[in-house]
């Protein structure tokens, strides 16, 4: 790959300390040599057909190395409706991809939270280190994230002692500040849960800039035997970011992984899911929201991997455009030959607004067993006339009807939702934002 | 013409039947009668040979012959038919497609010639006719939208079309309303001859009312405890379950 | 995997001779090209066929066209690499040696056109057995010939067109198939040697299904086959293509095209059942069928339906597609595909919803038994222009044994918010219950399985023309024989 960009980004990571010797200064070898083969995607190739990315050519991206002190402060972030609802979690925030060395970690019972660095790499769990579940072949911003690899928010959480004691909640949050010049950052994020353990993990990437910036996370989870994960991902980027998302799960028997992801922000974003079923009677549910309006191109991507007997997922993704704006959708449920009694189903439903705004789904089953059950639905339309009409004619304003059918439509992946005070402050973002 | 002896068996490693006994002779109808989970209905299930449920000990003589042996549509050519408790639903296959199709296995099955259309279309109508359902629903796919009585009724015709020896109805009479109930009554009815046993599973003795039995076995536990006439039904009736289970453990304690 | 793609490449000389399994030896006559393909090749091919220069000129453009493309390898099928340069492209007219009688064909295959009901006169001529004069085909298709003349509709094989009607075929010839299209299609383009071509005038509802008559002349069309439909203003036609009974073909590589093109009110139903050699139980040998099949609703009120049986061939790369570019046309694709052994099938459709109004079906039903592959492929694309729109597309797929594959890869590109696309997908296996049910009903499991099968395929089966359809009922029975265990 001879690009300029790529180039650029190899350059900038040559930067980086090589005389580490440390587990981190490995992976970042290994996540540069695969970055060094793929580069960055192209429109030929299929997983990439439907998302272009070449805008990000024209920023001149740059790395900005470890900061001791974050140059903003949380106050720069108090707009965003979602963060009302998040204000009393304890939260960990990394600035540029970084986290404080001085800031305080939230305390969290149950869970354990360090910053492993090439200095400090001393992981509260064995499984709480990066670079366990990532594949980076076939994911080339997983990789281009792991040649920057200096730094990697690992949280261990352990089984509740007593019943009393309410499920520990988390929120990370992943924020971008350019006074100048355009950084590119890369997150990473391992969560390992422990047998019987569960955890909320909230996760949020979001900027206070105006200039084009590319934040490309990696979150490696790891649920062992009877673990449970609610993961909450808001991506809420500035309008100029590209934003990619590269989420790993790996779920041993009986663990359960609940995922909502909502897609918002940004020019460019895209949320890669590859969830590997790994133990008996494991469950994922993956579901989501896009809204895109503007020129936004809002895409995800998820493989379900069912490599073991009765194992159960679903998938539930909606997307609402509006505006130019596209929305991709593409998932992939792959039952492997011994991966018998697998009941998989995928959902996936968009909305168009205008004229102008596109919508590429591509459901996939890859089936190789005979006993399963799986099936998937896809759908694209506008908005239900008959619905509309039937608001209007109870006397309800066709904005006020437009906003309760949208946000009716939108709300559906979060209803399951146990963290129901997000849901209902998204419901009624979503029916005033679509009420005008 | 059917003899149970010491029937054991189980379902996914549990045993339910536990040393059943029973013998129906040409002519009889037997009512076998029970709380939930006593077994009723992997009785009638074993003796159709549904693959779920093993036979772990005990004989089944039908005709002569050894029942267990024979896969499920030989017995059913044999002439042993179950009237199912959940009728299951085919979709894309046509009542009378499947019906005639059930029917001319049977009759190659008997070194009969097949039925054509119009010999077929005059036995369908015949029976319809007495367990009284909508012809429109014999282009229909077996089951599909059938309403819960629409199916019982409809396992009623498949037994008069295909006219076995030996009817087993497992709880033909569950989510019947009343008429619904006697319509299928008399479908049995009309099924019973001197040459021909019915063997009436079932938790209520309402059915019994319609369809008097000749012998009335009481399950429990996996095994038959108790057996009468006609009374003991209305005793079941009046009485419930409980004081057979204090008789039994009078007689333990005994 | 046992049958993992062999790295040598195949020859299609070697599996001509390979053929002699079928119980006869092929006689290759005098007139034919060397082995492989090049522009005097197809001058030679042109020439032979006296064609004008402007089809010449046609060829030769797709010919340059396909040097620079590569063969597409997006398809979940797997096979070892073709050598394009061991195809014999042209080798016409070739006589093939007639056997005496039935006695000497294949046991095996005339087995199977016992079960099928195929008339003893009819087998023979599938067979390749020299018919005597009980069953005339030439005076029969003559027949027929002049009931369509006395309607105007012209129908004839590709080659006689050219020379009778080089107007039409001028005017038609790749609009809806260009010679730069797909890999295969453009390779057809450049050799093709003949096919069939329709043309049904303005207003004239064909008066005969197109199928008697094809089959009866259902000889050696060849490996490039180029087949053209052209349905008028308000014209009806109703084209059947194929044959239920195994059909012996000596070419292994088999890339046809078919160009459908609908003016204003006019209706054409192209109904297919393919079964070719699917090669044998391990997977050794059988047909590549790489088709490229596409018809254009041109006219408002258009509407083509294509409606398929696919179970033969080791491979099938096939996605009949409609271009419904007239305001209210209508596009359908109904499909079988069954896949056994180790075929592998990889079909679908292609919707690209152009004009207002427009509304398009997909039902596809893919049955996958022994150690096959079945993919669904397909495409809706709702286009900026195309209000009040609508698609469904329902694939289902059905698996028979545990070391099948049953694939579904939809993809849909909306562009307009005024339209509604639904796509609905499901895999399940052959339900227990319904199996015992239909066995305590006397019904042995091997026709129990045949029965479900046939139910879960009846929305498809209802397309076909009434007397294939019984035929394709049997087919779907015999082609999954020895998948129940």
């Amino acid at each position: 790959m001879t690009q300029e960009l790529e180039m650029r980004f190899i350059e900038q990571s040559h930067q980086l300390d090589t005389s580490a010797t440390s587990p981190l200064s490995a992976l970042r070898a290994k996540g540069l040599k695969s970055f060094r083969e793929q580069g960055f995607p192209n429109s030929r190739m299929e997983e990439w057909r439907t998302t272009d990315i070449n805008p990000i050519r024209n920023v001149n991206l740059s790395y900005l190395h470890k900061i001791d002190s974050p140059q903003c402060d949380q106050h720069a972030l108090t707009g965003a409706w979602w963060r009302a609802v998040l204000k009393d979690l304890p939260t960990v925030t990394s600035w540029n991809g970084h986290v404080a060395a001085n800031s305080k970690h939230p305390d969290v019972p149950c869970v354990d939270m360090r910053i492993l660095t090439d200095n400090d790499h001393t992981p509260a769990t064995p499984g709480a280190v990066p670079g366990r579940v990532a594949e980076l072949d076939e994911y080339p911003f997983a990789a281009l994230n792991t040649a920057f690899l200096e730094q990697a928010i690992c949280v261990t959480a352990a089984a509740v002692a007593d019943d009393g004691e309410t499920q520990p909640a988390l929120h990370v949050a992943h924020c971008v500040s350019a006074t100048d010049g355009n950084p590119h950052v890369h997150p990473r994020l391992v969560i390992h849960v422990q047998p019987n353990a569960s955890l909320r993990l909230i996760e949020s990437t979001c900027g206070v800039t105006d200039q084009p910036y590319l934040v490309n996370t990696v979150t490696e989870i790891v649920l062992e035997e009877g673990a449970s994960l609610e993961h909450i991902r808001i991506q809420d980027d500035a309008p100029g970011a590209f934003s990619f998302g590269n989420i790993y799960v790996r779920q041993e028997a009986n663990a359960r992984y609940v995922s909502f992801a909502l897609n918002m922000g940004a020019a460019i974003a895209r949320n890669e899911f590859l969830v590997d079923l790994k133990g008996e009677h494991a469950e994922c549910v993956l579901n989501g929201l896009y809204t895109g309006s503007r020129s936004q191109l809002l895409d995800t991507h998820s493989i379900i991997r069912h490599s073991v007997p009765h194992c159960t997922s679903s998938e539930l993704y909606k997307g609402i455009m509006d505006g130019d704006s596209r929305g991709v959708f593409r998932g992939l449920i792959h039952v492997l030959p011994h991966a018998i009694k697998t009941s998989a189903y995928q959902t996936s439903r968009a909305l168009l607004l205008s004229k102008t705004a596109k919508v590429h789904a591509k459901p996939q089953l890859l089936i190789f067993n005979d006993d399963v059950k799986c099936s998937h639905g896809a759908t694209v339309g506008g908005l239900d006339l008959d619905a509309f009409f039937f608001l209007q004619s109870r006397g309800l304003s066709p904005s006020r009807a437009r906003g309760i059918l949208t946000a009716a439509f939108g709300g559906e992946p979060f209803r399951e939702l146990e963290f129901s005070e997000l849901t209902s402050a998204l419901t009624d973002r979503l029916r005033e934002q679509y009420a005008e | 013409m059917l003899t149970i002896t010491d029937l054991k068996a189980s379902v996914a490693g549990n045993d339910i039947l536990k040393g059943v006994n029973l013998s129906v002779n040409e002519g009889d109808v037997h009512a076998i009668m029970g709380p939930n989970g006593s077994g009723k209905s992997t009785l009638a299930n074993v003796l159709a040979g549904h693959p779920a449920y093993t036979v772990t000990s005990g004989t089944a003589t039908y005709k002569g012959e050894n029942l267990l042996d024979k896969e499920p549509h030989l017995r059913a050519r044999e002439g042993l038919f179950l009237a199912f408790q959940h009728p299951v639903e085919i979709p894309g296959v046509t009542n009378a497609y499947f019906l005639k199709n059930a029917l001319n296995a049977l009759r190659e099955h008997n070194g009969e010639e097949p039925v054509d259309a119009v010999e077929f279309r005059t036995i369908l109508e015949e029976n319809i006719r007495i367990v009284g359902i909508d012809n429109a629903l014999l282009k229909r796919p077996v089951n599909e939208g059938f309403s819960g009585g629409e199916k019982k009724r409809n396992e009623i015709l498949q037994l008069l079309v295909l006219n076995p020896a030996l009817a087993i109805l497992d709880e033909t009479d569950s989510g019947l309303d009343i008429d619904a109930l006697k319509i299928v009554a008399s479908g049995v009815n009309h099924f019973r001859a001197d040459d021909r046993a019915v063997v009436v599973v079932t938790h209520y003795q309402r059915l019994l009312n319609y369809i008097e039995p000749d012998f009335v076995h009481v399950l429990m536990d996996g095994r038959i405890v108790k057996s009468g006439d006609r009374m003991l039904a209305q005793e079941l009736e009046a009485r419930g379950y409980d004081w057979i289970r204090d008789e039994l453990s009078e007689g333990d304690a005994a | 995997m046992a049958d993992e793609p062999k790295t040598e490449t195949m020859d299609a000389e070697s599996a001509i001779q390979n053929e002699y399994r079928w119980g006869f030896s092929t006689d290759i006559e005098q007139d034919m090209a060397p082995p492989g393909l090049n522009e005097d090749v197809i001058r030679l091919i042109s020439k032979r066929k006296n064609e004008p220069d402007w089809l010449l000129e046609w060829r030769l453009k797709a010919y340059r066209h396909w040097l620079t493309i590569k063969e597409p390898s997006w398809a979940t099928v797997h096979h070892p690499p073709i050598d394009y340069n061991s195809i014999i492209y042209y080798a016409a007219p070739r006589k093939k040696k007639l056997l005496e009688s039935l006695d000497e064909v294949d046991p095996k295959l005339l087995e199977t056109y016992e079960k099928l009901g195929i008339p003893l006169d009819e087998q023979k001529m599938l067979a390749g057995v020299a018919v005597d004069a009980v069953f005339d085909s030439v005076s029969v298709a003559t027949t027929f010939k002049d009931t369509l003349a006395k309607y105007g509709v012209i129908f004839c094989s590709f080659s006689e067109a050219v020379q009778e009607h080089p107007d039409l075929v001028r005017k038609y010839l790749g609009r809806v198939v260009p010679p730069t299209d797909n890999f295969f299609a453009v390779l057809n383009s450049a050799v093709f040697t003949d096919g069939s071509f329709c043309y049904v005038p303005k207003g004239v509802r064909c008066p005969m299904e197109l199928s008697t008559y094809f089959r009866i002349n259902a000889k050696n069309t060849g490996q490039f086959e180029r087949t053209l439909l052209i349905a008028d203003e308000g014209a009806t036609v109703s084209y059947l293509e194929g044959c239920t009974a195994p059909q012996r073909d000596e070419n292994q590589l088999h890339a046809a095209v078919v160009e459908l093109f609908a003016h204003e009110k006019a209706t054409i139903k192209y109904s297919t059942v393919q079964n070719w050699y699917p090669g044998d139980e391990n997977g050794k040998g059988g047909i590549y069928n790489f088709v490229t099949k596409r018809g254009r609703c041109d006219g408002d009120h258009s509407h083509i339906s294509w409606t398929q049986v696919e179970t033969g061939s080791a491979i099938t790369w096939k996605y009949p597609s409609c271009i419904l570019k007239g305001d209210h046309s209508v596009g359908e694709f109904y499909s079988i595909a069954v896949t056994n052994n180790y075929q592998q099938a990889d079909t679908g459709s292609k919707m690209t919803h152009l004009g207002k109004n427009t509304r398009s079906t997909i039902v596809s039903k893919g049955i996958s038994a022994g150690h096959s592959a079945n993919s669904y492929r397909g495409l809706v694309r709702m286009g900026p222009a195309c209000n009040s729109s609508r698609n469904h597309s329902q694939c289902d797929s059905l698996l028979l044994g545990d070391q099948a594959a049953a694939h579904t890869f939809p993809y849909i590109d909306v562009q307009n918010p005024d339209t509604t696309v639904e796509h609905e997908a499901t895999t399940s296996k052959v339900n227990d219950d319904q199996l015992f049910f239909l066995q305590q009903r006397g019904i042995n499991p091997e026709d129990a399985v045949s029965m479900i099968v046939n139910g879960f395929c009846r929305e498809v089966l209802m397309e076909l023309p009434m007397e294939f359809a019984v035929e394709a009922r049997k087919l779907l029975a015999i082609s999954l024989e020895g998948s129940i265990g």
